[in-house]
């Protein structure tokens, strides 16, 4: 059976888990697989692991405002490598109005901000895969 | 003369193609095709058994929960990578027995190895499979040999029970345990001492380690003393005793390379036994449940015996 494959990112210098810690047991009891990288990671780190681990999508959380910094190179690695069209990349953390326009443009899928409800990212997960599950 | 018709690849040869080619990303979708059976996977399965290749040095790292396998093969990976081979990771975590999801946190210990491209770490949920090697893993594991590693290292959880069968997919296996008076000393009793060609007691930072090294020297006591393992202690998280470690997987090698031959027959029985069962259970599983009922409404004039040999008939008359 097809599953939705989730990898949660920490990348940079983030000391902050919990929240990437939530969203991996909500994907998990929503029947998904999670794999984490751990923190400190680097955006080429992060992509070789999506790609490695064939997963549907990028879940990056961050608390220090590097969002749009960290998403713009990771869909440049994607792009590298010819991955974009196939690994999403979605992001949750602070994020202000002119980031998101900024995120929005270079293509990530979803940017979630600090109170926004877990389940609602897996709606929107769900939603997205809805007709991609062969 | 012969018109020849060039023949059309199918799109799983196509993927096969490229994954021998050494293309990554191909190699990657390939796993989640044989792992969640997507179309074409058995075509996919059946090319990779036909491709795959006897070079890589497969190691199963097993043991209980958070004895530090993840880290062992962290640290393992790193001394191969210094003698320049390249290495695949499977490392499987568990499913949820209640969503079929899974927190797979295997790969967090092996962070350092993300942007060495001679390194591929896939994390497996075990999708129902307790213990053991699920069928998921195995088909990948043949998927994986047909990719020009050097070594595989295959980390899954060890319970007790039924762990002899990762023995026949591996050359190696490592037994990880830790100090301490929980799930290691149950392994032991539950006879983990055949399946173990190296018994790693890790956390040996710990003040037990001592004793527990001496009760696990100990429980070998009843095998011949050349049969018995080599016991290493580690401190995996400090990098401490990895010399020992990779000395004592070179010493054990050439024994086990002279059972590949034999480990080969018993995995194709295995094969062969547990695609046909699955298949049995499949299709017997409704009519099972159909007799079940009749059963128990002849209020036990018609036995279970009896539906079952009338099962039975029916299938070795399929057989003629
Ligand atoms: N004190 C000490 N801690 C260690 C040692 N090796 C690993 N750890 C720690 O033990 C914890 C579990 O390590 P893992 O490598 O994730 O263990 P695991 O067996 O892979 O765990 P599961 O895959 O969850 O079964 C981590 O916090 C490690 O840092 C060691 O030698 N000494
Ligand atoms: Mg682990």
């Amino acid at each position: 059976m097809r599953k939705i494959r989730i990898l949660v990112a920490k990348v940079g210098c983030d000391i902050h888990e919990r929240g990437a810690l939530t969203m991996m047991t909500v994907y998990r009891d929503a029947g998904m697989e999670t794999i984490y990288t751990g923190r400190f990671q680097s955006e080429e780190g992060v992509v070789n692991a999506a790609i490695n681990e064939n997963v549907d999508f990028i879940s990056v959380s961050d608390l220090t405002g590097s969002l749009v910094i960290i998403c713009k190179k990771l869909m440049d690695g994607l792009k590298e490598q010819g991955a974009e069209n196939d690994i999403h990349v979605i992001c949750g953390g602070i994020i202000t109005d002119s980031d998101r326009e900024q995120l929005e443009a270079m293509g990530v899928l979803g940017a979630f901000g600090t109170g926004y409800p877990a389940e609602k990212t897996v709606e929107f997960i769900q939603d997205y895969m809805k007709d991609k599950l062969d | 003369m012969d018109e020849e018709v060039p023949m059309e690849k199918s799109k799983m040869q196509q993927l096969m193609d490229k994954i021998l080619s050494g293309d990554r990303r191909a190699f990657a979708q390939g796993i989640s095709v044989i792992e969640d059976r997507r179309k074409g996977w058995q075509e996919l399965l059946n090319e990779a058994y036909k491709n795959m290749n006897d070079h890589a040095l497969i190691i199963g790292i097993t043991g209980p929960g958070g004895a530090g396998k993840s880290t062992l093969t962290d640290k393992i990976i790193t001394e191969y990578r210094k003698l320049g081979k390249k290495v695949g990771v499977i490392a499987v975590d568990p499913s949820s027995p209640f969503s079929g999801g899974a927190v797979l946190g295997d790969r967090v210990r092996m962070g350092t190895h993300n942007t060495d491209a001679n390194v591929f770490i896939r994390s497996l949920g075990s999708r129902g499979c307790i213990g053991g090697i699920s069928e998921g893993t195995k088909r990948v594991l043949y998927l994986f040999k047909t990719f020009d590693f050097d070594v595989i290292l295959v980390e899954s959880l060890g319970v007790g029970q039924d762990e002899t069968e990762i023995t026949n997919f591996v050359d190696v296996t490592l037994v990880a345990l830790v100090p301490g008076f929980g799930d290691s000393i149950q392994m032991a009793k539950a006879g983990i001492q055949e399946i173990g060609n190296i018994f790693i007691v890790n956390k040996s930072d710990h003040p037990d380690a001592e004793l527990f090294t001496n009760q696990l020297k100990f429980s070998f006591g009843d095998m011949p003393v050349e049969e018995r393992p080599p016991i290493i202690n580690t401190v995996a998280s400090e990098g401490k005793g990895m010399n020992e470690l990779m000395g004592a997987i070179a010493a054990v090698v050439p024994n086990e390379y002279a059972r590949r031959e034999e480990k080969a027959r018993r995995r194709i029985h295995i094969e062969i036994e547990s695609e046909v069962l699955e298949k049995v259970m499949d299709i017997t599983r409704d009519i099972i449940v159909q007799k079940a009922q009749i059963v128990f409404d002849s209020e036990n004039k018609i036995t279970p015996y009896d539906v079952a040999a009338e099962m039975i008939e029916g299938i070795s008359f399929q057989e003629k």
